[in-house]
């Protein structure tokens, strides 16, 4: 082959053309991109609290989580279990026992990763405070003793050899592997390193996190080579902060956020269903989407239809005849610092107009979700982005009775997925009535991105995903 | 993904994991080899391909980010049969050859006056798409100084004087393939839209004819490949 000089420029014409179709299936992705290289820094309000796996109760805590660690399955958007860190899976014993297969990775320290170590993880995250845990400690042969703390056998989980890892359920169940995609659940090594798409190059400290791509991730080295979360507690006052990713509106969609107002019915005013119900009922969730919230949308129910498509007429229900009109007393609103303000103060006034002397207490996400209290403002993500699990969760929350519980296992066992529907519906409309827990809004989560940052991607989980996000040269 | 020209009529197409021979009669293409890459395959997001197919050789050397090795294969009586490996491509202008950027669809390779890595090679004249996007030719940069012109990650010289790139345009169902006049800096001559977003390039000239072929990643995902008759204009 020679090299020639450049000849004078030459006119071309098209003649013809035709096209071929390679059976080679891939998602489509834009013209120039994605490229590999460059940097991404979020700006984020609320510091992180540890990098060791656990249930996420913070924007920040949900990031890191998915930055720096894998669990052995993902979910789709029906439940059902996508590879992970198991490449594989089959099941036996009529779907009571399943084999998962490792798929070839290793931990950001090097170590590979071995069924010994999806062991490990397990049996932590079973005795964590994770609701998917309980729900797969209630799944597994041994599992109740063993997460009680009574014995530390547990018979429902083994690991023959390097690659395989065996769980054994008393029953079959619908989707038993969804409880493994928990946060809670990452795979960790001996020395406790991730196996997520970036690996920290910084220690955790309360102004945030430097990592950067992990070459050896299970499905490929990220596109970014570094990703900065700087913690900034008060993001107004940023301005000296170049940051690709902050707080702001119009949010990043999906509207996944479920704005959730939480009644405590121990304590007065909301002891009282019908006071409980007023207040429910008689929020005005279509102006609050018009005028408060940029991106949202009116929620009637407690799941987005993505994760639990509603009954034909969902219906939030009005006050009752025998329904006060008016409430008294003095009302102690805690806010997540997650809540839009414009949202929060529509919400406060709509509780000022049914009568109360309304105090707004501003507190960290996280904190506002654990806390105890009259009422409590919050933006709720599942746990786990599964209808069975999430409904699980907001049982919890609500502290329900053991008829919403009972519907919730009923639906774990069933296989057929039209009765497991009508009992998810059914275990959905019971916590709905309860009017503890009072769905607002849908609402993207509370971040914006300049342009030329492509391929962020917002989990049903409410974390923003970063291993597939570029950055145009 | 990468395309070569085995010969006037045989196409080479490398996609995830294979390679593939094509026949050409006229405009049609009809599959006469496939051969699975040696492996192992890593797990890359967004892989980069090469295929480079020395003159006068019945042999195509073949690059992916995926594997860690490339492969020479021979392309005789419609056959593919993979016949040595090497720890680099050989590449012309390029003493230690091309390799990939692990884990990337970046290639890296040492070549007089552009830095790497590339996003796009071309082996002729020269040319290479910079990882900024930026379109560049070995060589030339002292005298010419650094391109305006961007690129996508695909290169193909039509002839001597007109050189084929994909378009770097942001997200978008369509792209286009833009014919380039050879200049320092290289000067626009025309854009010819394609569906999908163009992966690789190559170019078949005899004569005043060429035939330039297309690998478009497309919408709905899979990928196609285009074929283009191209004429030099009689003035």
């Amino acid at each position: 082959m020679t090299r020639g000089r450049a000849g004078r420029a030459r006119p071309v014409w098209l003649a013809a053309a035709v096209v071929l179709g390679l059976a080679t299936a891939r998602v489509a992705r834009p013209a120039l991109g994605p490229r590999y290289g460059g940097e991404l820094r979020v700006a984020l309000a609320d510091p992180p609290a540890t990098l060791d796996p656990a249930v996420p109760h913070s924007l920040t805590q949900r990031l890191l989580s998915r930055l720096v660690h894998a669990t052995l399955v993902d979910v789709d958007e029906e439940g059902r279990p996508r590879p992970a860190l198991a490449q594989a899976w089959a099941t036996a014993a009529e779907g009571r026992e399943w084999t998962l297969r490792m798929a070839p990775a290793s931990f950001h320290d090097g170590a590979p990763v071995s069924a010994a170590d999806a062991l490990r993880a397990l049996r932590r995250f079973l005795r964590s405070d994770s609701v998917a845990a309980g729900r797969l400690s209630r799944g597994l042969d041994g599992g109740e003793a063993f997460r009680r703390g009574t014995t530390d056998a547990l018979p429902g989980l083994g690991a023959p050899d390097e690659n395989r890892l065996v769980l054994r359920f008393r029953r079959a169940g619908a989707l038993p592997l969804a409880p493994l995609s928990s946060p809670a659940a990452a795979v960790v090594s001996a020395r406790g390193s991730g196996a997520g798409p970036f690996a920290p190059t910084t220690p955790l400290s309360p102004r945030g996190l430097s990592a950067t791509a992990f070459g050896g991730h299970v499905a490929g080295r990220p596109f970014l080579d570094v990703v900065r979360l700087a913690v900034v507690p008060a993001l107004a006052a940023e301005g000296g902060l170049r940051a690709d990713v902050t707080a702001g509106a119009p949010g990043l969609g999906p509207a996944g956020g479920l704005l959730l107002l939480l009644l405590d019915p121990a304590a007065a005013p909301f002891h009282d269903p019908r006071a409980r119900r007023l207040a429910a009922a008689t929020v005005d969730r279509g102006e609050l989407r018009r005028h408060f919230l940029s991106g949202g949308e009116p929620a009637e129910v407690l799941l987005a239809p993505w994760l639990l498509p509603p009954a034909p007429k969902p219906s939030a229900g009005g006050p009752g005849r025998s329904d006060p009109t008016a409430l008294r007393g003095r009302l102690v609103l805690r806010v997540a610092s997650d809540v839009p303000p414009s949202a929060s103060q529509r919400i406060v006034a709509h509780l000022a107009a049914l009568g109360l002397d309304v105090q707004a207490s501003p507190a960290p996400a996280a904190a506002a979700l654990g806390a105890t209290g009259q009422a409590r403002l919050v933006v709720w993500y599942p746990e786990v982005a599964e209808a069975g699990l999430a409904l699980e969760e907001l049982a919890e929350l609500a502290g329900s009775p053991a008829e919403v519980h009972a519907v919730l296992d009923a639906a774990d066992a069933e296989r057929d997925a039209d009765r497991r529907r009508a009992d998810l519906l059914r275990a959905e409309e019971a916590l709905r009535d309860a009017h503890v827990l009072v769905p607002l809004a849908r609402v993207p989560l509370a971040l914006s991105s300049r342009p030329g940052v492509h391929g962020l991607r917002v989990t049903a989980s409410g974390t923003l995903a970063a291993e597939d996000a570029w950055i145009e040269p | 993904m990468g395309l070569a020209f085995a010969s006037d009529e045989s196409l080479l197409v490398l996609t995830d994991g294979e390679v593939s021979l094509y026949r050409r009669d006229g405009l049609a293409l009809r599959l006469d080899a496939r051969r699975e890459l040696p492996g192992p395959l890593a797990p890359v997001r967004f892989p980069g391909g090469l295929v480079l197919c020395p003159e006068g050789e019945a042999a195509c050397w073949a690059l992916t980010s995926r594997a860690p090795r490339s492969v020479l294969f021979s392309v005789e009586g419609g056959q593919l049969t993979a016949r040595q490996e090497a720890e680099a491509l050989p590449w012309p202008g390029a003493a230690a050859g091309v390799r990939v950027r692990a884990g990337t669809n970046l290639f890296e390779a040492a070549l007089p006056g552009a830095a790497g890595p590339f996003l796009a090679l071309e082996s002729e004249h020269g040319w290479v798409v910079g990882a900024d996007a930026r379109l560049a030719r070995a060589g030339a940069v002292a005298e010419a100084g650094p391109s305006e012109v961007r690129a996508g990650p695909a290169l193909a010289l039509v002839w001597p004087g007109v050189l084929a790139a994909a378009a770097a345009e942001p997200p978008g169902e369509r792209d286009r393939i833009l014919l380039l006049r050879e200049d320092a800096p290289a000067v626009a001559l025309a854009a010819l839209p394609v569906d999908g977003a163009i992966r690789a390039l190559a170019a078949r000239r005899r004569g005043s004819t060429a035939v330039l072929a297309a690998a478009t990643e497309q919408p709905a995902g899979g990928f196609r490949l285009a074929l283009f008759e191209l004429a030099e204009r009689k003035p």
